[in-house]
């Protein structure tokens, strides 16, 4: 660490206790060099800076504490919505192809063939056919409270 | 600090029916998710309401939480999607909740804290006109106080990408807020 440019480079990091491997030569660097200790103290003016917004409203907290009561569950309840409409779908299609068609895997028939093309989305489908939906499709299910759209 | 359960313990407790133990992950995480949702819609009234949804949406996602998995990393993804829905859906809905908040703000009277408000205020006009992704990287070291692997994991680059974006966001702040402007 020679220039006070390399220096200057490594001083955010060497701020965050990023700088590891430097952290020496940076501290040496800057005990001995007005300008790289000025631009330090103006690093850590901006942090101090930002820590010192503070948050507003004195009832942040007990306002979600209170959303979450008196909402929460019911959310939680509607979103397994999907989760159980699969589920009942995947019974009935079993029990459909094992009375209808036969038990051969092959030809069993998919709840989503019953469905006209189109009606559905890819996730919908899989869904549909039983499969989990991955945690994206969860959070999708999640946000939109359980509707289609 | 010692006896204070940390989060995933308190996501199993929360998990097996003590509502307390999801009080204790608000309490914990609701100041700087809300200075973090704030800083990304510009608006405290919006930022309020943004966040009281993320938290409703990991409390009805908490079941599907993976343990293993660090639980801000999962929250603030949480916090990402519910903000970004929000964006695109409302983008016109929020300006004019934006504006009508800013018109019906009564202030404060007194000078000191006025002088407070402004620079407080100047502090997040100047992260709102830092490039989206230099302030996310900042704010997840400054406010999550995330180590640099960390912040890199959730944002998908690698760690020098993480550095220099916090050290080129700590260079357009530091000239934006010069140290000689006001500030209590």
């Amino acid at each position: 660490m020679k220039t006070c440019d390399e220096v200057q480079a490594r001083l955010s990091a060497y701020l965050d206790g990023e700088a590891a491997d430097q952290e020496e030569s940076i501290r040496a660097h800057v005990d001995s060099c007005d300008a790289c200790r000025t631009v330090l103290e103006g690093l850590r003016h901006i942090s101090g800076r930002l820590n010192d917004v503070e948050v507003e409203s004195a009832t942040l907290v007990e306002d979600i504490r209170r959303r979450i009561r008196e909402e929460g569950p019911r959310r939680r309840g509607k979103s397994l919505i999907p989760k159980l409409a699969a589920a009942a779908a995947v019974l009935a299609a079993l029990l459909w192809g094992a009375i209808l068609l036969g038990t051969p895997d092959d030809n069993a028939i998919r709840l989503s063939d019953l469905v006209p093309s189109g009606d559905l989305s890819d996730t919908e489908r899989r869904i549909l056919n039983g499969e989990p939906p991955t945690d994206d499709e969860w959070m999708a299910i999640i946000l939109s409270g359980g509707s289609r759209r | 600090m010692a006896d204070s359960p940390n989060d995933e313990d308190l996501v199993r407790s929360a998990l097996a029916g003590d509502a307390g133990a999801f009080d204790r992950l608000v309490e914990r995480y609701a100041p700087r998710m809300f200075r973090m949702i704030r800083a990304q819609v510009g608006d405290a009234s919006l930022a309020e309401d943004l966040l009281q949804e993320t938290f409703l949406n990991a409390f009805v996602a908490l079941p599907r939480f993976r343990f293993g998995a660090r639980f801000f990393t999962w929250f603030y993804r949480i916090m990402v999607n519910t903000v970004g829905q929000y964006q695109r859906k409302s983008a016109r809905r929020r300006e004019l909740d934006a504006e009508a908040h800013r018109t019906a703000d009564p202030g404060n009277s007194s000078d000191v804290l006025l002088e407070k408000r402004e620079a407080r205020e100047k502090v997040w006009r100047a992260l709102a006109d830092l490039p989206e992704e230099y302030r996310t990287a900042l704010l997840l070291r400054e406010w999550a106080e995330l180590k640099y692997a960390e912040i890199a994991q959730i944002l998908g680059c690698p760690v020098g990408t993480v550095d220099s974006r916090i050290a080129r966001a700590r260079q357009m702040l530091m000239e934006r807020l010069a140290p000689d402007e006001d500030m209590r």
